[in-house]
Order: structure tokens, then C-alpha cells, then sequence
């Protein structure tokens, strides 16, 4: 077999002035803001809902697990595994597209995407509790059982208010990933931002959309990133 | 390290080949289509067969060349089209003055017409009973250009709902997900058939659209396709695929 490039390259295309024309057509942008706008709100309201029901979830997830009863975390820990170890692609399809075949219908793409979006995220989210309240010393426990405080009380007094503090930079982290993997919904038709990228491509046959749904991305989680690694740094500090 | 890149470079160009020639000879021509679209193209034990798929083996046979398919979503083929990722594109799609802007169509080689699928029993007689009903459509066809018109015209109100094929819309449709689909008539007839009752033709949408088969602009394989075309046609093989896969013969053959 003769041998071929698998890239080919045409470099009459490959201007300053087609990329312009083909990456940032203004023109589209205008005609198809509101639209964009519209999803661009989809997608952070998708990603906010998520993001709170997920870390209620993925706390009494953590405190499951990390509890010295195996009937609480057994469950805990195949519940993490489960969530941690498949492709949230196939979490969204099966939770729109298959568990009607068991009677369990969701008419609203939105809530469809929130319950994948939520029940995903509490299983990394349920993983940084857990490593943010095992890095509290475990004088703390030994001390507030000591004073007289139950299990329970220490747990909720001392250990996860100190744990909370140092699970924020990660939570951060977690968050910009849950608003990128929004787009993966866009898999069962929810016009969040991608699907409404994709949408107007295919009516103009412009990659424009697509160039500027990146950047309503960036726009809000670049500065989510620098504000976790600022975080961090001070967190680090104080510790150190 | 020479080695390496060498041996990277074989396994590269074995990928890039594709599968080898399926025995009619000629060159390879990478042909893209949304093989999720019974009966015109679709899988049976993992391959691709259809209207479609007999009659571009049939074109190729004659032309002289060999179609190697690949499987894509149908809103990317036109821009695949136009970037030469692929040669050829057939699809069921129509020949649209907007298409035909950015690629170029084969004479046409299928009649087709819109259609409005929904449930027998949902009280939906006509497009005009709709209201805010959500329709379904596969997201890039004349079908969401179709409801998108209604929409405009305000002869429905309800969201239409894009899918990346037309099988997940069906599926939607039959999980009560959405009300109604707007789809190629013979398409939505093949579901229907097939769905034990659950869905029914509501309605014709008489569009008198024309398939043809999708090519980049000034490809030097368009004449050849259109002579093979244009000899299937006349000698009774456009008949016999046609009955084969639709199951009547056709009404008239497309000039």
C-alpha cells in the first residue's frame, strides 16, 4: 500500500483572511446572539444547580463512606465507583434515553441533564470530602471525643468545618469541570450552549458559533481557575 | 528513534487505506453518510446496507470505483464536503439552492416528500393541530428546515428538538419524550411500519424535494456519476433497488 499522509494540508486556505472569515464572522454573532446568550444561561444555571445538589449529595456520600459501618459505606463506596468509573456520556443517555424502558420517564432535557450532571459530580465531589476531612489531624477527633463530644457532634463542629476551608480550591476545580461537561448533554438535544453552537452552524454553515461558545467557556471558567489556584496558595501558606 | 517514526508511519498509512477493496476494483473513494437512516442507509451485522448503499455500489461498479463508507452525523457531511474529507457524500439528501451553494448534487435520483409522524392515538390529525406540541427533527435535514418554517409562519409554537440522527428522535417519540416528528416521508413510513402501531403517518407534507448524491464543488467524479446514474435509471436496476428496499415501484424515476 502506497504510503499516504493521514493529514492533508491546503495551504491556499490557510490565510489570515479565510481564518478570519471562517472563525470570526461577526455577522453570525449579531444575528444569533440572543440565542447563544439564552444558552449560554442554560448551561451556567445547568452547571449551579448541579454543582450545590451535588456537594449536598457528595457530603453525605463522604460521611458515609469514611463511617466506621459497612452497611453505610458499602453502598457509598459502589455508588462512587459506579459514577467514577463510567463515561459521563453514557450516565446522560441511559438516564434520558433508557430508563423509560423501565418506566421511569424525564420529559424536561433540563432536569434530564441535572440529574446526570448531579448525581456525577456528588461521586468526585463525595471523593474531595472525603480526602478533605481524613487531613484533619486525628487529634481533633481523639481530642473532642475526649471533652465529652459525641461522634456525630465532633464530626459536625470541629472536622467538617475545617474541612470545608480546604475542600473549597478542589470544589473550584470541580465546578469548571462540571461546566464543560454541561456540554455533554447536548447529546440528547438540550440547546444548551454547544447544541445551540452546533445549531446555528448547520443553519450557516459558519464555525463561528463554535468559536464563540469557546469563548463564553473560557469566560467563565478561567477566572474560576486563577481564583482556585489563588486559593490554594493561601491556603497553602497558612498551613505551611 | 528512526525506526520508531518509520514503523509509526506504516501504521499510519495502514489506518489512512481504509479496509481494501471490496473486489469491484477501480480507486477508493471515501464516502461519508449518516448510516442510522433505514432504509436507505443503515447496519445489518455491521454493515452498511440500504437504497442508498446499493446504489452508490452500483454507481461505483460502473464508474469504476470502489466506496469505502464511513459513518458520520448528517449536520457535519456539508462541511466535510467542502474541507475534501470526503469524496462523496449520499445520505437522502436533498438538493437545496442553499446546498448547492457550498457543494454540488448529482442529477437527482430519489422523490421525496416531508412527513409528520406521531402516535395514532394523541388527538394530532394535521400539522394545524400541534399548538405547542414538541417536534422532533434530525438536526441539519430539510426536515428542521420543514418545522422551522411552521414555526415561523406560527402554525406551531411548541419547541422543536434537535437529534443528532433520526433513531434517537424515533426513540424519543416512542418513549413519549416528544409529541410529533418531521421527517423524509419514506423514513418516518419505515418507522411507522416497524413500530407495532405506536407511530403513524399523520400527515404528507408535500415538499417535492430530490435526493442526490453530494460531491465537493468541480469534483471530476461528478460527470461519471451522473452517466452511471443516468444508465441505472434507464436499464431497470433503479427499479429493482427501489422495490427492494421500499417495496413498491417507484411512481416515476427523477430527471
Amino acid at each position: 500500500m502506497p504510503f499516504e499522509w493521514p493529514v492533508e494540508f491546503d495551504p491556499s486556505r490557510f490565510s489570515l483572511q479565510n481564518i478570519r472569515e471562517q472563525y470570526l464572522d461577526s455577522g453570525v454573532i449579531f444575528e444569533n446572539f440572543d440565542t447563544l446568550l439564552q444558552a449560554f444561561l442554560i448551561t451556567v444555571g445547568l452547571a449551579l444547580l448541579a454543582e450545590i445538589l451535588g456537594i449536598i449529595l457528595g457530603l453525605v456520600l463522604a460521611l458515609m463512606k469514611i463511617g466506621r459501618s459497612k452497611i453505610l459505606s458499602a453502598p457509598a463506596q459502589v455508588y462512587i465507583d459506579v459514577f467514577r468509573g463510567t463515561p459521563l456520556l453514557i450516565q446522560i443517555i441511559f438516564i434520558y434515553f433508557a430508563t423509560p424502558n423501565i418506566g421511569i420517564r424525564i420529559e424536561s432535557l433540563f432536569f434530564a441533564g441535572l440529574v446526570a450532571l448531579t448525581l456525577n459530580s456528588a461521586a468526585y465531589v463525595a471523593e474531595i470530602f472525603r480526602s478533605g476531612i481524613q487531613s484533619i489531624d486525628k487529634g481533633q477527633m481523639e481530642a473532642g471525643r475526649a471533652s465529652g463530644l459525641t461522634y456525630a457532634q465532633t464530626m459536625r463542629h470541629i472536622i467538617v468545618p475545617q474541612a470545608f476551608r480546604r475542600v473549597i480550591p478542589p470544589l473550584t476545580n470541580e465546578f469548571v469541570m462540571l461546566i464543560k461537561d454541561t456540554s455533554i448533554v447536548s447529546v440528547i438535544g438540550l440547546e444548551e450552549l454547544l447544541r445551540s453552537a452546533r445549531v446555528i452552524q448547520s443553519a450557516t454553515a459558519s464555525a463561528t458559533p463554535l468559536v464563540a461558545a469557546a469563548v463564553f467557556y473560557l469566560a467563565i471558567c478561567l477566572p474560576l481557575i486563577y481564583l482556585a489556584n489563588g486559593l490554594e496558595r493561601r491556603l497553602n501558606r497558612r498551613t505551611a | 528513534m528512526f525506526v520508531l517514526a518509520a514503523a509509526l508511519a506504516a501504521t499510519l498509512a495502514a489506518c489512512g487505506g481504509g479496509g481494501g477493496g471490496g473486489g469491484q476494483g477501480g480507486e477508493d473513494v471515501t464516502v461519508a453518510s449518516d448510516i442510522a437512516y433505514p432504509p436507505f442507509e443503515f447496519e445489518r451485522d455491521g454493515e452498511p446496507v440500504g437504497f442508498d448503499i446499493d446504489l452508490l455500489n452500483e454507481v461505483g461498479k460502473r464508474a469504476g470505483f470502489t466506496p469505502e463508507y464511513q459513518n458520520v452525523t448528517f449536520d457535519g457531511i456539508i462541511n466535510g464536503l467542502r474541507n475534501n474529507q470526503y469524496d462523496v457524500a449520499i445520505s437522502s439528501m436533498t438538493i437545496t439552492p442553499d446546498r448547492e451553494k457550498r457543494i454540488d448534487f448529482s442529477e437527482p435520483y430519489f422523490n421525496a416528500d416531508q412527513s409528520l409522524l406521531a402516535p395514532g392515538d394523541a388527538g394530532i390529525e394535521s400539522v394545524d393541530d400541534l399548538g405547542d406540541a414538541t417536534v422532533g427533527v434530525q438536526l441539519g435535514t430539510t426536515g428542521e428546515i420543514t418545522a422551522r418554517e411552521f414555526k415561523d409562519e406560527g402554525t406551531i409554537n411548541g419547541e422543536i428538538r434537535t437529534f443528532d440522527t433520526i433513531e434517537d428522535a424515533f426513540n424519543a417519540l416512542e418513549n413519549g419524550q416528544i409529541d410529533a416528528i418531521i421527517n423524509d416521508l419514506a423514513v418516518s413510513q419505515y418507522e411507522a411500519k416497524n413500530s407495532d402501531g405506536n407511530a403513524e403517518i399523520i400527515e404528507v407534507i408535500p415538499t417535492d424535494e430530490q435526493y442526490g448524491i453530494a460531491l465537493p464543488k468541480d469534483s471530476d467524479l461528478r460527470q461519471d456519476i451522473n452517466e452511471a446514474l443516468a444508465e441505472i435509471k434507464e436499464d431497470g436496476t433503479y427499479e429493482e433497488i427501489y422495490k427492494k428496499w421500499i417495496g413498491r415501484a417507484p411512481e416515476e424515476i427523477p430527471r
